[in-house]
């Protein structure tokens, strides 16, 4: 109970904050590009030639992949951008494709309803993709002194921590955002700052914003399907899962 | 009757350093196919599945649900030949 209200008074401090930083952008719609700096887990000098080629090619197309956030002070999407395909994909491709999305574990889409403190968002694991319904993720997050411009904006750093259910681990998150931007928006499921993040420090990657535009002229709808799973029985599929298959891969 | 010529010196010189040089050819030979073997041994210890696995690992430092699917991917191409991890 304890736990609810303090999230909840963290909530209304955020929009408490945001409707006192500049009213006249309320019904603004930004466009939001990402970039990826992806982070190796291991060093790869030891590995054979052939090995370090794929992992180069790998984090080439993690480059090369860039993310969009849309979004208002009512709501959100998030995904990666659309790019321009000259003729089919062949195999190798779809393998780099897929390499590079490990970097920033992102949801293959996800929406944000900022009024009702929920997101929907799309998860693709072995194949198949799964809507997922649930509440903001908590974070927790500790706003410091610390600051420093990106992109001419004045950007404050906030740490904070969530729970992933695949890794079964919890995972520290170190961003900056802009209080200038009045968003409490950010890439996939960081949100809930007073302004738009524009850099997160993940262990795998560093996220941080490439463009930003202002008065955008665009519906954000909400992600439809037949069948939304409510993030209990997504992490009880997670956990079916892992231990039917993890067994023959650790 | 035979007519055995007993061998000179020089002769004996001669088979000695043959004798040498066949031994040297011997063990060099031993050596080398031994070092053939070792690096043979070597290639099948990284099978496919393990070049995939150990890809993944250095790009998401764990094996979990979220890239099961690209160690598959990853063994089946090697598999087919559009990749080698050795």
């Amino acid at each position: 109970m304890k736990f609810f209200f303090s999230r909840k008074i963290f909530a209304l401090k955020v929009v408490v904050l945001l409707l006192f930083t500049n009213n006249s952008n309320s019904q603004t719609t930004y466009k939001v590009i990402y970039k990826v700096e992806p982070i190796l887990q291991e060093k790869i000098d030891d590995k054979s030639e052939s090995t370090k080629q794929i992992v180069k090619k790998i984090v080439e197309y993690a480059r090369n992949t860039n993310y969009v956030l849309i979004a208002n002070q009512k709501n959100s999407i998030f995904k990666k951008e659309e790019q321009l395909q000259i003729g089919n994909k062949d195999r190798l491709e779809h393998i780099y494709i897929k390499g590079s999305k490990l970097f920033t574990s992102f949801n293959e889409k996800i929406y944000t309803d900022f009024e009702n403190y929920s997101i929907i968002f799309i998860r693709n694991l072995l194949d198949r993709n799964f809507t997922v319904k649930r509440s903001f993720h908590e974070f927790n997050w500790k706003i410091n002194d610390s600051v420093k411009t990106i992109l001419g904006l004045k950007a404050r750093n906030a740490k904070g921590a969530y729970y992933d259910p695949i890794s079964d681990k919890k995972i520290e998150v170190d961003v900056w955002f802009t209080p200038s931007i009045p968003l409490s928006a950010g890439p996939d499921i960081f949100m809930g700052l007073p302004g738009l993040i524009v850099e997160i420090h993940l262990k795998k990657a560093i996220i941080s914003v490439s463009t930003i535009e202002e008065n955008i002229e665009t519906d954000i709808k909400s992600l439809k399907s037949n069948n939304v799973l409510t993030q209990e029985e997504f992490e009880n599929m997670i956990l079916k899962l892992n231990s039917k298959i993890l067994k023959d891969f650790n | 009757m035979h007519n055995f010529v007993q061998p000179t010196l020089k002769d004996k010189v001669i088979n000695f350093k043959m004798m040498k040089k066949l031994l040297i050819l011997t063990v060099l030979l031993t050596g080398f196919s031994f070092t053939s073997l070792d690096a043979n041994a070597k290639v099948k210890e990284k099978s496919c599945f393990q070049g995939a696995r150990e890809l993944v690992i250095i790009l998401d430092g764990e094996i979990n649900i979220d890239n099961v699917g690209l160690v598959n991917d990853l063994t089946a191409a090697c598999e087919n030949g559009d990749i080698t991890f050795n």
